[in-house]
């Protein structure tokens, strides 16, 4: 929910297509308490803050990033609801200059929107070496708004776009709106003479907004008008089919054709393309990476690059952290039996889990993630992919919620929202728990990159992608359908800015610490009452036809297991704990290493994951992929006991 | 499964290197709306940089504002080119 805001507080939004660099504008003035929140009633996340500026208490709200008004993805949706409820004071439009006609779309859509705004040419250091000479006077002039210009990356023209922004908040908006030829203001004008009370009670601000939306084709305006109105979404479906008729062009080009052409208007109005810099050597970096061959290198090298970097950072921090927290376990036990000891152990090993088993690993694989995304490789390696994906029977759009994946589920869950068809859709859903996310690869690197290896580390990464593969062959080999595919912005290369990588390395680990490190303690806490009381012989035995019989496992990973099923990091704190020395390999022998870890990256993903599953896609759904992942991982691993046995 | 006509030239069909503008956009509703929100317009100059392997996507790059999208063949299928070898460039 989005807190109601103080009376001398303002309300200013960022609003842009994404890759825009409007985050990196948020996070550029944000201040250390960042709030990121759901959207009523949905999944969709903004981030906010409160900032002072020159005086000016501002809430700071970051939308998601939307390339138009009239599409279809939810999230878009919700950033023009929010726009429209009115709660906006002003809003701040960034664009990134070097894609000014492309990005002057949206901006138009968003003047018809008739919200008190600023332009921010973002990036302008990137048009600048395209050659891209922006008179952003003559533009102001045009649109009837300030524009400025910032290069957010580095921290520039930002002081003064927020100044611009707080003198046009709450004001009347003076912007210029768009004209489209006769036909088109006459069918406005024929709509707008007839416009229902109905309707302009539902959206007070614009009623010229609302013909323009039904007249683009806007199913989401479409449907809720027709409920408010529906002789007059009638009377607009007519006006659309005429212009429709006269441009003989589908009804969902009727204005956005028209629009098209006012913003090639506006651009040559005011950019002057002079010879830039050829980017030499970026293209050539790009044309390597998206080479069938240089890209694998890429891929496999970037892999590589982030299972050495948490293997050995994470080695190294760990080693540091285990010498003195040895020493004060000892000192704890020395305390002998008693409930204050017990839990006073519990506590000790929720800190030291957090501090010594999860952060060391997280803290490189959070870096490294971040520095895919700034530089855009991500979309790239999404390209290189694709075409695989479709051999399996997924969807090409699947690749970004996959990729997503191996950061978090959860959001990768709700990513497939942007698949247009429901079976890719479902597919997507039940392949997704099966991408080792970075919780899971936290284990993964902790246990098997320390015992058994970098190699096995990668076989077992390979394994997974082959697992995920075969069930998504196996689920849709039934039933092949042809569906449109992927189409995605891939953006410039860029070079990764370390103080913008480190700050949201920061904001991400903050997370952890913040939500999950105090559930690992509490968890541990349970833990260690649930063994005062005698209850982990009752959870161990009751799974021990699983972990003793089937996977040749000791019996008392049945609580780490159970565990996992919250967290999966819990399963790599309460390993330590149920086994009684965090020296795993003491314990367990390499294969059993092996086939537990197996496991824990194939069963049930965690209780968040399935809530997201069900909120998607209903129980249905959650229970067939809980069921799914449990067959699976139950297979894998024992098979693959069973193998090394047999060899 | 689109309507472009036989003997028409799809942007599918360009070769790597290959420039032609949009001719016409055969598909409506959410999808022309999505190809349109990334730039794609009838008129727009395109220049085809590379095919993914596996029969994966192509990637495209809008001449004019250097902005690159990638677009899965079915897609590109629909996207009908002009074919004006003689006005290139």
């Amino acid at each position: 929910m989005i807190p109601k805001t103080q009376a001398d507080e303002i309300v200013i939004a960022l609003a842009g297509q994404p890759n825009c660099g409007k985050s990196t504008l948020f996070n550029a003035v944000a201040a250390f308490k960042v709030d990121v929140g759901n959207f009523a009633g949905t999944s969709v996340a903004y981030a906010e803050t409160k900032v002072t500026f020159e005086g000016q208490s501002i809430r700071l709200i970051d939308l998601p990033g939307t390339y138009s008004i009239s599409s279809h993805d939810l999230a878009e949706k919700v950033a023009r609801d929010f726009l429209l409820s009115g709660e906006v004071d002003a809003l701040i439009n960034v664009v990134d200059a070097s894609m000014l006609s492309r990005s002057l779309e949206f901006s138009l859509q968003l003047i018809e929107m008739r919200a008190p705004m600023v332009v921010c040419l973002n990036m302008m250091d990137e048009a600048l070496r395209k050659g891209m000479d922006i008179d952003l006077t003559r533009l102001e002039g045009l649109l009837g708004l300030p524009v400025r210009s910032a290069v957010a990356v580095v921290g520039t023209g930002i002081d003064e776009v927020f100044r611009q922004a707080i003198r046009v908040a709450g004001q009347n908006v003076a912007s210029v709106e768009p004209r489209y030829d006769l036909e088109i203001e006459h069918s406005l004008a024929r709509l707008l003479a007839g416009y229902p009370e109905s309707l302009r009670d539902a959206w007070p601000h614009s009623a010229r907004f609302v013909a323009l939306r039904l007249l683009e084709a806007d199913e989401d305006f479409e449907t809720r008008v027709s409920t408010l109105a529906p002789s007059f979404a009638a009377r607009a479906r007519e006006e659309r089919r005429l212009l429709s008729e006269r441009d003989g062009r589908p009804e969902a080009s009727a204005l956005g054709s028209h629009r098209h052409a006012l913003v090639l208007d506006l651009y040559e109005k005011v950019v002057r393309h002079k010879r830039g810099n050829v980017l030499g050597t970026r293209e050539k970096i790009d044309r390597f990476i998206i080479h069938p061959l240089g890209g694998a290198v890429v891929v496999v090298a970037s892999l590589l690059l982030t299972f050495y970097l948490a293997f050995f950072m994470g080695n190294a921090i760990a080693a540091v952290v285990d010498v003195p927290s040895s020493a004060l376990r000892a000192a704890i036990q020395a305390f002998g039996p008693g409930l204050g000891p017990v839990l006073l152990l519990g506590l000790f090993e929720g800190v030291v889990a957090g501090a010594g088993i999860v952060l060391p690993y997280l803290v490189p694989l959070l870096l490294l993630l971040a520095i895919f995304e700034d530089t855009g490789l991500l979309p790239r390696i999404a390209f290189m992919v694709d075409g695989i994906l479709h051999r399996v029977g997924l969807h090409g759009s699947s690749v970004v919620p996959l990729i997503l994946g191996f950061g978090c589920n959860v959001p990768a869950i709700m990513a497939t929202r942007t698949l247009d068809n429901s079976r890719d859709r479902l597919v997507t859903m039940l392949v997704i728990p099966f991408v080792t996310c970075s919780a899971r690869s936290v284990i993964i690197i902790a246990l098997a990159g320390k015992y058994l290896g970098v190699l096995v580390t990668l076989g077992l990464y390979l394994l997974a992608g082959g697992v995920s593969m075969a069930v998504s062959f196996g689920i849709t080999r039934s039933k092949r359908r042809r569906s449109l595919g992927v189409i995605m912005e891939v953006p410039p290369l860029r070079r990764p800015y370390p103080r913008i990588v480190v700050r949201k390395v920061w904001m991400r680990l903050r997370e952890f610490v913040v939500l999950a490190w105090p559930v690992l303690i509490v968890s541990s806490l349970a833990l260690s009452m649930v063994s005062f009381l005698g209850m982990d012989a009752a959870i161990n035995g009751a799974l021990s036809p699983l972990t003793s019989s089937w996977l040749n496992l000791p019996v008392a990973v049945g609580i780490p297991l159970f565990l996992g099923l919250f967290r999966k990091e819990l399963t790599l704190l309460m390993l330590g704990a149920a086994l009684g020395t965090s020296a795993i390999g003491t314990v367990l022998s390499h294969s059993q290493i092996l086939v537990l870890v197996i496991f824990t990256m194939l069963y049930v993903p965690c209780v968040a994951t399935i809530a997201a599953l069900w909120r998607e896609g209903g129980w249905r759904i959650a229970t067939a992929s809980s069921l799914l992942n449990l067959v699976v991982s139950i297979a894998v691993a024992g098979g693959v006991g069973r193998l090394i046995q047999a060899l | 499964m689109c309507p472009v006509k036989e003997g028409f030239l799809t942007l599918l069909e360009l070769s790597e290197g290959e420039t032609a503008a949009i001719q016409a956009l055969h598909s409506d509703g959410a999808t022309r709306r999505r190809i349109q929100a990334l730039g794609l317009f009838e008129g727009r100059r395109l220049c085809l940089i590379a095919r993914a392997p596996f029969s994966g996507p192509l990637l495209v790059e809008d001449v004019a504002s250097g902005a690159r999208v990638m677009i899965a063949r079915d897609l590109a299928e629909c996207i009908e080119m002009t074919d004006d070898s003689q006005d290139a460039g």
